[in-house]
């Protein structure tokens, strides 16, 4: 393993801003690509954390995202030093640009590639550009740039919707600049498929958290040590079922309290899988799979599309 | 952002990505004094043609620009060309064009950006589209107005640009919805059997 994590700087994601964080010896690193269950493993994390379905504080605070650049390094790392709980940090940077710290757990999730298109074109367009902007600015005069999405959801119909997921997949920018796109989604999970059989190393599903919450649950906290009293542990699956995040999207969805959204509970717009059906033709299907099989090991490309325990 | 080839309808014109074989008509393009003279490139022989649709064909797969000619579905005949300058990061973009002079006064090139516009809008996701014409080109007025692109201001001389210009300008949110995307490589048609893809004929995106 380099002792070198590669550097990932892409959109709003900068993976430098972990150079020198100290870790303590129990912290939890949520690293998961774009629309594959960031927010849901972070949810999930919070409540075998603080083993009650309310929290002390929005979701964003009580697990930041470091190297996200919206926000000044030192500022985050003040709020992750004065949490004196056990730490769930986000991430969208692959394993490979992370610090290896001991004791450190490191949780990687994966999705049908097919639902993270549509989920991340859908993601798109409630985004607040403006905002995203204007922060990235940090507040520079700069002529204002017209917002990219028109109101009420992504732009143009159906076939746009088609091309636009095309043209994620077939993106072949190279991840350490976008990992917006299948190549950057297979590469983060390839990063954790290479070592699924590290103890340190979580690796979960988004269908089998769709298809049995509480099992998942409780390998999770399993696999961390953590445990929760019979009795509120119902409440605690409940809490993180994504029909009740969907209602608490005021204080859950990941706008970091900049207003990054337009709408928060568009956040959690669905969760559903399958919806790719109704957009792509069969050619198209095929196309998706061969350039699926191009960038992931068969035994991944498998996993990747059905989930299951990670062989 | 590398790009995906497409191939764009566009009313009674189809655009596909500049090929190696269209290297004669670039040629010939280069030698009409009116796109020579509007050119910020300079094609002099069958090689130089080569290396233009060369670089129009990396940038593609760049992410930097998506050229495409503009040609006669019938006939496949090229009519034109129009280019799309992406910035890094991809917010906006720039539009260059030009037209062959026996296709002239068919509003080959407005309709063209129309197309190209409604593609990196609603595909690309761009902000919005920059057009900058010598001011001395008042045809190229007329296009940009067709074309959906507001006057914005004059330009001094500078950077690219050795005289005066005209800035134009077309954000996404310019319209209530995007041009329909006219289609790309493969085209949803119904049939008998239910809805299957086709392929848009005379297309060749395999660049």
């Amino acid at each position: 393993m380099s002792t070198h994590p590669v550097h990932y700087r892409a959109g709003i994601n900068d993976s430098s801003r972990w150079n020198g964080f100290v870790f303590r010896p129990d912290d939890i690193v949520i690293s998961v690509p774009s629309k594959c269950g960031t927010t849901w493993l972070q949810m999930i994390c919070a409540l075998l954390v603080f083993q009650s379905p309310e929290l002390p504080a929005p979701l964003s605070s009580l697990s930041p995202w470091l190297d996200m650049r919206l926000r000044p390094t030192e500022q985050v790392r003040s709020s992750l030093d004065a949490q004196t709980h056990r730490r769930f940090i986000k991430t969208h940077t692959p394993l490979d640009g992370l610090p290896v710290a001991p004791g450190v757990t490191y949780i990687v999730a994966g999705r049908d590639a097919r639902d993270v298109a549509v989920s991340m074109d859908h993601h798109g367009a409630n985004l607040n550009d403006s905002a995203i902007q204007r922060l990235l600015d940090s507040g520079a005069q700069t002529e204002a740039t017209p917002p990219r999405s028109l109101p009420g959801g992504p732009p143009g119909g159906l076939e746009h919707q088609r091309e636009r997921i095309l043209q994620w997949i077939d993106d072949d920018t190279d991840p350490t600049e976008r990992l917006g796109s299948l190549r950057g989604t297979i590469h983060h999970l390839e990063s954790a498929w290479r070592r699924r059989h590290d103890p340190d190393v979580i690796l979960v599903h988004y269908h089998d958290l769709t298809q049995d919450l509480d099992a998942q649950m409780r390998e999770i906290a399993r696999r961390l040590d953590l445990t929760a009293p019979d009795d509120v542990w119902s409440d605690l699956v409940g809490a993180a079922t994504l029909s009740r995040m969907r209602t608490h999207s005021d204080v859950l969805a990941p706008n970091e309290g900049l207003g990054l959204f337009m709408d928060n509970a568009k956040f959690f717009r669905s969760g559903s899988t399958g919806q790719w059906r109704g957009i792509l033709t069969d050619d198209d299907l095929r196309h998706y799979r061969e350039r699926l099989h191009a960038l992931a090991p068969p035994d991944l490309a498998v996993w990747v599309e059905s989930g299951g325990v990670a062989r | 952002m590398t790009l995906r080839p497409v191939c764009l309808d566009a009313g009674p014109f189809r655009l596909r990505p500049w090929r190696g074989d269209d290297a004669a008509v670039v040629l010939a393009a280069y030698r009409d004094p009116e796109i020579r003279i509007r050119s910020l490139s300079s094609v002099d022989d069958l090689s130089a043609a080569t290396a233009w649709i060369d670089e129009r064909i990396d940038g593609w797969r760049s992410g930097a620009a998506a050229a495409f000619a503009v040609i006669d579905p019938t006939s496949g005949a090229v009519l034109g060309n129009v280019r799309l300058r992406i910035d890094h990061p991809p917010v906006e973009g720039e539009v260059g064009y030009w037209t062959l002079p026996a296709a002239r006064g068919r509003r080959v090139a407005s309709t063209a950006l129309d197309a190209v516009s409604g593609w990196a809008f609603g595909v690309l996701g761009l902000a919005r589209l920059r057009l900058i014409h010598a001011v001395t080109n008042p045809a190229s007025c007329r296009v940009a107005d067709r074309g959906g692109f507001r006057f914005d201001r004059e330009l001094p001389p500078g950077g690219r640009w050795p005289t005066p210009g005209h800035l134009h300008l077309r954000g996404a949110g310019d319209q209530t919805q995007p041009p329909a995307l006219a289609v790309t490589r493969m085209r949803m048609s119904s049939t008998g059997e239910g809805v299957r893809p086709v392929v848009v004929p005379g297309c060749r995106s395999d660049i």
